[in-house]
């Protein structure tokens, strides 16, 4: 398809920035649910080493982070 | 008697008495195994004396007394804290990790990347330009990449401790939330121990490295920045007489 003016180029790079944008979010958000599984991974390894108090505190950090994550990362692919 | 039933007669003797030696090498071997027991003493019982109590020994933990809290970078004789591989009569003595103060540098990072979006939005105004949505889902991102940031630095501190117990030395790295290393060395093969204090904060707030020097396969061990590193210094010196006491008087360990 041929550009055959200026209102068109704006129209195709507005076009391609938003894809762009989306395409970074998305992959952020993918990226943060990783890091918030390996979170909770490791936070129960931890809490298995040493047996402490703060245990559950720390593991329903660890599963609110994930959900978080996985809320927006599912936001992202849908609103965007 | 007839040598064919004086043969059976000793035939079964025979057969009883490797019976009753198999029990015997079979208890023996129980005993040898059970935990806490001297083998060099399992004939004689009453030669065994009990092992004592920590702060019968150690000047250190009487004047600490019993320290715990959620928090706290020095616990001593915690009662809740229990490790992977404790033994059942093994006693955690001392739970150590670095000095608080140590967070310090990431919650100053922390602190300037709540603020940067609002000192640096000014010098982006094409940021306006694009539609709501975006808008909101990076400032989602970004808090998100703090909060990150934050749990992992936090878990980071919590998570890497150093345990003294009355048998043996154990230091639990983390790295990065991805590489976990355990290290221990028990106490009787300590053989040096020394404490380093240095730099203004480590002056301040009184915390420094330890350097354990142990005959074992882990040659070194480093407590990095705990608190009171010249008392933490002084019990495991106690740790390491009361063991060759106990070595010397045959005590149980």
């Amino acid at each position: 398809m041929m550009i055959t003016s200026g209102e068109e180029l704006t129209t195709q790079l507005t076009w391609l920035v938003e894809r762009g944008l989306k395409f970074g979010f998305v992959v952020t958000f993918l990226l943060f649910f990783l890091f918030a599984v390996v979170v909770l991974r490791q936070s129960k390894l931890m809490t298995q080493t040493i047996k402490t108090p703060l245990h559950a505190v720390i593991r329903l950090t660890a599963w609110v982070q994930l959900l978080v994550a996985l809320v927006v990362f599912l936001a992202a692919l849908l609103f965007l | 008697m007839s040598p064919t039933l004086f043969d059976s007669r000793l035939n079964e003797a025979q057969k009883e008495r490797e019976k009753v030696e198999q029990e015997i090498a079979k208890m023996k071997e129980e005993k040898i195994a059970a935990p806490g027991l001297n083998p060099l003493r399992e004939q004689d019982s009453a030669h065994r004396i009990p092992p004592r109590k920590p702060t019968d020994y150690s000047e250190v933990l009487r004047s600490w007394g019993k320290r715990s809290g959620f928090l706290s970078a020095l616990m001593s004789m915690p009662e809740d804290a229990r490790f992977e591989t404790q033994h059942a009569d093994e006693q955690v003595l001392l739970v150590l990790r670095q000095h608080p103060v140590s967070n310090v540098g990431w919650i100053i990072i922390a602190l300037g990347l709540i603020l940067l979006p609002g000192l640096l939005i000014p010098f982006f105004p094409f940021a306006s330009a694009l539609p709501p949505q975006y808008l909101a889902f990076a400032g989602v991102g970004w808090w998100m990449f703090i909060a990150a940031y934050v749990i992992e630095q936090f878990l980071n501190w919590y998570f890497n401790i150093y345990i003294i117990t009355d048998e043996r030395v154990i230091d639990v790295d983390f790295y990065s939330l991805l590489y976990k290393r355990v290290s221990e060395a028990k106490t009787d093969n300590i053989q040096d121990v020394s404490a380093t204090t240095a730099g203004f904060f480590g002056a301040l707030f009184n915390y420094g490295d330890i350097t354990i020097q142990t005959a074992g396969e882990n040659r070194e061990f480093e407590f990095g920045k705990v608190p009171e590193p010249a008392m933490v210094t002084k019990f495991i010196n106690e740790l390491i007489l009361e063991e060759q006491r106990e070595e010397r008087e045959g005590r149980v360990s």
